[in-house]
């Protein structure tokens, strides 16, 4: 086929490469290599470019929102009028509460460090690498003091953890990722139960699974938020991911498991919030 | 003469890579159609394998793999093993099947995605669990093909373009096939 008389055959070009290949899987299997050189170089060619792309990209969203109407303006002012009203109304409810809950804390001397951690802004510049897991890039990085299994939350809702970091970027893990595990427990009721991604719940209804929610009294309903636990072993505990959409009792009569829809908008995510707290340091 | 021509290749090769890659990235991301975003390195996989044999389907696979490891946060080397073979499939295709009609190269990069689906199924779905094959083929695999076929025929003719203007400089002398 080919002239070159040094040419080597392709059958043994492929045994070397893929050796290669099974040796650095085999690498990052055992230690946490990812990728090295290859982070570095892609640390100073990808991130910039996609930064750039982002900050066209939200350009372009700005111009479409000053579009909007005049009218549709007031209508949105209006109903975000009467929907200060009502939470005002339950602020002053919430904070009656908060109060009373401050004073029974201290007599358990408990700490409020869940309530406010120290938390940095960054922007969602890359997603898509594969259509089958939902991990993206964010434009901070391991000099921004992003560690690996930070916590990243948008919107008032977790959004997922942090798996990797480059020097500029972070590659972020969301909940809805169909490897993604959370031990969560119910706002109201205060039951235990595991929220999974999955790709499929995702595509079909925009969902999450639960699953081992045990419930015996029957008093969870749909619309129960569901918020991290704190046996979770890398997730801070008190924050919301979403509300029980629909329920059903397992095969065993004990559990039950169903949907839940997530508090975050995945599809137009692009700003987040990275809570600089690891939840091991957080214990203390 | 040679050492030229093999760098400007291998420079081509990774601007290819490096372009396609933030196109998937930062601009396709947001052109989902189906709830799918086309797989452009496949497809620069692929048509290369298709175009340029066995080797270079292989080197080309192998360096896409490793920036999509880089990025993705699953284990370290898994794109770079799956991506190597699917252009070393597709050097064996060509020397099968080889015409300038665009339809089968193209056709190729779909078939390609499809078992690249296949594989990530049975490699991170399946083994965890996931049985619903019949589902995760037509809203995950199909769908991506579907999308990595259509954009293909704009790249195809582009990377014959590229791979023209390549070889012209090197026509005088020593020619590759």
């Amino acid at each position: 086929m080919r002239r070159n008389k040094h040419a080597i055959s392709s059958g043994a070009v492929m045994i070397i490469l893929v050796i290669v290949c099974i040796m650095i899987l085999f690498i990052s299997y055992i230690s946490d290599f990812n990728g090295g050189v290859i982070g570095s170089i892609s640390n100073y060619v990808f991130v910039p470019m996609q930064k750039g792309l982002s900050v066209i990209e939200e350009s372009a969203s700005l111009e479409r929102g000053n579009r909007k109407t005049i009218k549709s303006l007031r209508e949105e002012n209006k109903k975000l009028q009467t929907q200060v009203n009502d939470l005002n109304n339950q602020l002053n409810t919430v904070q009656l509460q908060q109060s009373e809950l401050e004073e029974l804390q201290k007599l358990y001397s408990l700490d409020q460090q869940y309530t406010d951690y120290k938390k940095t802004g960054a922007r969602v510049i890359a997603r898509g690498t594969s259509n089958w897991f939902n991990t993206f890039t964010i434009n901070k990085g391991s000099s921004d003091g992003i560690k690996p299994d930070m916590n990243v939350i948008a919107d008032g809702g977790l959004v997922g953890i942090v798996t990797e970091t480059g020097k500029d970027y972070a590659i972020v893990r969301a909940i809805i990722d169909d490897t993604s595990n959370v031990s969560a427990i119910s706002l109201n009721t205060g039951n235990i139960c595991i929220v999974s991604g999955s790709l499929e719940d995702m595509t079909k209804n925009n969902t999450l699974e639960i699953k081992d929610l045990e419930d015996p009294d029957q008093k969870i309903a749909s619309g129960e938020p569901i918020v991290t636990s704190n046996v979770s072993s890398k997730y801070l505990p008190g924050r919301l991911i979403g509300y029980v959409n629909k329920l059903k009792t397992d095969p065993n009569g004990i559990s039950k498991s169903g949907s839940l829809t997530p508090a975050v908008d995945f599809k137009h995510l692009q700003d987040v919030l990275v809570i600089l707290t690891i939840k091991e340091s957080a214990g203390q | 003469m040679k050492i030229t021509y093999f760098i400007r290749r291998a420079v081509i090769c990774l601007l290819l890579i490096a372009a396609l890659y933030i196109l998937q990235t930062a601009v396709f991301s947001h052109l989902e159609l189906a709830g799918v975003v086309p797989n452009l390195l496949l497809a620069l996989v692929a048509l290369t394998g298709f175009m340029r044999g066995r080797k270079e389907g292989m080197v080309v696979g192998m360096a896409a793999g490793l920036l999509l490891d880089t990025f993705s946060g699953q284990l370290f080397g898994i794109y770079a093993l799956l991506f190597l073979l699917l252009g070393y499939l597709n050097g064996v295709v060509r020397q099968v099947f080889f015409g300038d009609d665009i339809k089968l190269p193209v056709l190729f990069v779909g078939l390609t995605d499809i078992v690249y689906g296949i594989c990530v199924y049975l490699i991170s779905f399946a083994s965890r669990g996931r049985t619903d094959f019949r589902f995760f083929f037509f809203n995950v695999m199909l769908p991506e093909a579907v999308y990595t076929i259509v954009i293909s025929f704009v790249l195809y003719p582009l990377l014959q373009w590229i791979a023209g203007r390549t070889d012209r400089y090197e026509s005088k002398g020593d020619r590759r096939f």
